[in-house]
């Protein structure tokens, strides 16, 4: 059995609707400032909110590059070189085996088939072009980053909906903390607003409306006049290495991983159970050998649906007394494959920055969804020690993530 | 189509195609430059085949190349396929 290792973050990468990197993230979290904004087909007559990120990244690649790269794959490969860059290790092939890479997605390269798959019914055409399997591949944002990074050691692609980069980022503390590597990038990122896509989250009913007065405010977890989730495109990458690593090279370091929950609840594949929630919750606790009430801030899944909200806040009520909670979705809708990772590094935001971050557009809060919500602006000047980030997908895979403080270490560059 | 092209005509095409498809420079597109250090692969260079094919109108049948191919070989792919009356 080998001791296991403290493991820090030392390096993050953020592409989302509220920023591009960290300082654009933290000051649109600051003014609860929404980065949800009108997205339409009017050919098939569809108009949602959407968490979009308005800007093409084609450029940012060469001609070479870009038939294997669909959006998806481009916007990991950005936050990744981002993270890499704000840890100040670009490449990692002196670890040789011991770096690793763990990446989650729901949806891959949905734009690449979705275009494929209308030429194919529409133009009839034979075959795809040789590259389009590549570019679909839901490994493939993963395998991308691998080989710009030479990242040699396990590099893994989790699926399990919502939790994808939250499982992701627990294993790669796993494999660090137990010692199999020294060094890993662990996130997500999704890009599927593509017009079937969101048809069939429609088909769900399960996305918001375009608010009347503001479509910037169309998410509104825990609220009583929710109208559903807001799907969002975005990867966010995080550095994580071992104490003695991160120390030896003299790296900065934003916090500590406490702890990682894992539980399913074994129930139904589209509806959340509040038992499996509370065994992830009480997974991390035990595992950072924290109490609940050592939470300072808490992160929570909520998406914004009528069924989904009241369970999980009977989950964190059955778990805890009164910690302060958010659902930041309200500003960076839902990022799916991504949303775990983006929701943890706001919870080490919280602690780097000292501010609990707020559910904005939080007026009237729904009675089943009764909690110590820190709502509509956030709070600032709280030392927080210790926050979660819970997260809850289809299929019923449950992960709560706990991040730390570490004063004596922090920030040392 | 390809029956009114001359053999002579194709090097200069390829090069016109390689050079507008990937962005690269015409000067670095001598007949001897390998396709690898280009940035080309096999994957891509397949697609700049099903390229030709539209854009000439025609069928390659052939599609057999050296190991470590060359600009050069993508020329002399098309101008065989073409003398087999593609």
């Amino acid at each position: 059995m080998r001791e296991p290792r403290d493991v820090v973050v030392t390096g993050i990468g953020v592409l989302s609707p509220i920023g591009i990197g960290v300082d654009e993230l933290f000051g649109h979290l600051r003014e609860n400032r929404s980065g949800i904004r009108l997205w339409e087909a009017p050919e098939h007559g569809m108009r949602l909110p959407a968490g979009v990120i308005e800007r093409d990244f084609a450029g940012e690649f060469s001609k070479l590059e870009l038939p294997y790269l669909d959006r998806c794959s481009q916007l990991a490969v950005l936050a990744a070189r981002q993270a890499t860059e704000d840890a100040g290790m670009q490449t990692f092939d002196h670890l040789g085996r011991r770096a690793g890479l763990y990446y989650g997605s729901v949806r891959g390269g949905v734009k690449t088939e979705h275009d494929w798959v209308l030429q194919f019914f529409n133009e009839h055409k034979p075959y795809a072009r040789p590259y389009t399997l590549m570019a679909c591949m839901l490994n493939a944002p993963a395998a991308h980053v691998s080989i710009r990074h030479q990242i040699l050691g396990p590099v893994n692609t989790h699926s399990s909906a919502c939790t994808s980069s939250g499982a992701a980022i627990g294993d790669a503390f796993r494999s660090i903390r137990d010692g199999y590597i020294d060094v890993a990038l662990a996130g997500g990122a999704e890009s599927a607003l593509t017009p079937a896509f969101l048809a069939c989250w429609g088909g769900l009913r399960a996305l918001a409306g375009v608010d009347p007065t503001d479509v910037s405010r169309s998410c509104r977890p825990f609220s009583k006049d929710r109208t559903g989730l807001v799907l969002s495109e975005g990867s966010v990458f995080l550095v994580l290495e071992s104490r003695a690593h991160a120390l030896a090279r003299g790296a900065k370091i934003y916090c500590r991983i406490g702890g990682y929950g894992i539980a399913s609840d074994g129930y139904h594949i589209g509806s959340p159970k509040t038992e499996g929630q509370v065994a992830a919750l009480h997974a991390a606790l035990a595992d950072a050998g924290l109490d609940a009430e050592d939470i300072d801030y808490l992160n929570a899944h909520a998406t914004a649906t009528a069924g989904g909200d009241p369970v999980e806040a009977q989950a964190i009520r059955t778990v805890f007394e009164r910690v302060p909670v958010s659902s930041t979705k309200a500003i960076h809708g839902h990022l799916l494959g991504a949303a775990s990772a983006i929701e943890m590094t706001i919870a080490i935001l919280a602690i780097d920055r000292s501010f609990i971050p707020a559910t904005a557009f939080l007026e009237e809060v729904d009675p089943a969804c009764d909690l110590n919500h820190v709502a509509k602006m956030p709070l600032f000047d709280r030392r927080v020690r210790h926050a979660m980030s819970l997260s809850a997908g289809f299929g019923g895979t449950n992960v709560a993530l706990i991040v730390s403080d570490c004063p004596d270490l922090r920030r040392k560059a | 189509m390809m029956g009114t092209l001359d053999p002579t005509q194709v090097e200069p095409m390829v090069v016109d195609f390689l050079s507008e498809r990937f962005e690269l420079p015409r000067e670095r597109l001598g007949s001897q430059t390998a396709l690898r250090d280009l940035g080309l692969d096999s994957i891509l260079m397949l697609d700049v085949m099903l390229d030709v094919e539209d854009r000439l109108g025609i069928k390659l049948r052939d599609l057999s190349m050296p190991p470590n191919p060359k600009v050069g070989d993508i020329t002399a792919l098309v101008q065989r396929n073409l003398a087999a009356g593609a």
